[in-house]
């Protein structure tokens, strides 16, 4: 992968996160409910990279998200990454078994994988307000919802998305050949 | 004794034990971030907010579509339109007259040799979608300080919670859970309203940007559309008294049929400012500190 696009697309993608996530904001009862641009990109990451530069990748976009964020007042290091690094693993264990270039792929590997991030960021967070004191009016349940309201808003501008990333994804310069998924009488070489 | 090669997988477990270990640090150690998370908000400010305020006036525009002009029944629709815009634009004049008004009764409660109001963009705001701050293109650099009022026209937005030396971050008065007084006063009043004596409500802030006290007193005479005042010890005293929203609803409490269940919303779509104004003691503003987050 070229990491100078992989950057580059990572700063528009952060940029379209802190501007266009309130334009596109849909409120709800439990509070407001945003698309996660950057969940997109690594979606395209995890499904044609190898795995080790997924795994780097989707690191490097949890750290971004990590350090973008403020949880009550404080700024962490540490709940998107892990959540990210977790995300990546189930990606990777997933990747092999879905149609790579089909636009439903993105709304499930977005869904799922996105899943597991937020279940792992909340259970962070919701770890620090076992060990300290919880915040006002803190509630791991509506964490839960809204990030999964959320999710489930990616997954539409990830499906209406897709094609267009499709297309943008050799500028990215993935190879193909080394990350295709197993043909039937060929053993899949290792990654 | 030789130690084993650093292979990936080892590096990806030690992160994340590091990256554990961060994330459970107290709060008074979780100073590492926002140097770095600043250097990010301003080197993806030129992109964000050109597209923040695009993006904005774009879903004005489709919420409020115009109507073709093709067709009669459309045109006369437009010219109803036009009819309730010009409505609209009347009712606008007066309420500008209100805030006005409102803002000359605040510079003088203020003192004009007191306190300086900077103003600052909104570059962007937290990428967590259950996060209520936002982004400032303003930082130490230019006076500002944690603990700071933001305000936006005659109302009260939020605080100043965090501050590098070109951006800074706001946290909204409608953060779910937050605990905020203030008095209902009657919008018409424009005398000294603090003749009225009224006590202040502990107003709680919910999850769609509204404060709500179930607790008011039954026989205050409490109207939609009157001004909540904050009257805080909490919040600094240049902001006291200042406008935080107006009732939108009033309603006899079931459980108690004594008391009155008041919600007030903010003037404005608080997640939607683009600018705001920071109140700053005067000799902050002129002398500008270089100092980053405390």
């Amino acid at each position: 992968m070229n990491w100078w696009v992989f950057g580059v697309f990572s700063y528009l993608f952060l940029a379209f996160q802190s501007s266009l996530g309130t334009v596109l904001a849909l409120p709800t009862n439990f509070g407001n409910v945003e698309p996660r641009f950057l969940l997109i990109l690594a979606v395209l990451v995890a499904l044609h990279a190898p795995a080790r530069t997924t795994t780097i990748a989707w690191f490097i976009l949890g750290l971004l998200l990590d350090l973008t964020t403020v949880h009550d007042e404080l700024s962490l290091v540490g709940p998107y990454t892990l959540g990210y690094l977790g995300a990546a693993y189930v990606a990777l264990q997933l990747r092999g078994s879905v149609l790579r270039r089909h636009p439903l792929t993105y709304v499930f590997l977005i869904l799922i994988c996105g899943g597991a991030a937020h279940l792992i960021i909340t259970g962070v967070l919701t770890a620090r307000v076992v060990v300290y004191a919880p915040p006002d009016g803190w509630s791991a349940v509506n964490q839960l919802v809204i990030r999964a309201l959320s999710l489930v808003y990616t997954a539409v501008i990830g499906f209406i998305m897709a094609v267009p990333m499709l297309k943008i994804s050799p500028l990215l310069g993935f190879q193909p050949a080394k990350v295709r998924g197993p043909r039937v009488g060929v053993s899949s070489p290792r990654r | 004794m030789a130690l084993a090669p650093l292979t990936f997988r080892r590096a990806t477990a030690i992160a994340v034990v590091v990256l554990l270990v961060l994330a459970l640090l107290p709060a008074g150690w979780c100073v590492y971030a926002r140097p770095v998370g600043a250097i990010l908000d301003d080197a993806v400010s030129p992109v964000v907010y050109p597209l923040r305020v695009m993006g904005l006036h774009l879903r004005q525009t489709v919420s409020s579509p115009e109507s073709s002009e093709a067709d009669m029944a459309l045109i006369d629709a437009r010219l109803r339109e036009q009819d309730n815009i010009i409505a609209n634009q009347i009712g606008r004049i007066q309420e500008l007259e209100d805030e006005l008004h409102e803002l000359r009764g605040q510079k003088q409660r203020l003192g004009g040799d007191s306190y300086n109001l900077a103003r600052a963009n909104v570059i962007g705001q937290s990428t967590d979608p259950v996060s209520t701050t936002l982004k400032l293109d303003k930082g130490s650099r230019d006076g500002l300080a944690v603990g700071q009022p933001v305000l936006y026209r005659a109302s009260v937005v939020g605080r100043i919670i965090d501050v590098q030396s070109r951006v800074s971050t706001f946290e909204l008065i409608t953060r779910p859970g937050r605990v905020i007084s203030a008095v209902i006063t009657p919008r018409d009043v424009k005398g000294d309203w603090s003749a009225l004596d009224r006590a202040p409500c502990q107003f709680r802030a919910t999850r769609r940007e509204r404060l709500v006290y179930d607790e008011a007193d039954g026989s205050l005479p409490i109207h939609v559309k009157d001004f909540a005042r904050l009257q805080d010890k909490d919040w600094p005293a240049s902001v006291q008294h200042w406008i935080i929203g107006e009732v939108i609803d009033v309603k006899t409490s079931v459980d108690a049929p004594l008391r009155q269940r008041v919600v007030i919303e903010p003037l404005v779509r608080l997640r939607h400012l683009s600018a705001v104004s920071i109140v700053m003691p005067k000799q902050e503003a002129d002398e500008p500190h270089a100092g980053g987050t405390p």
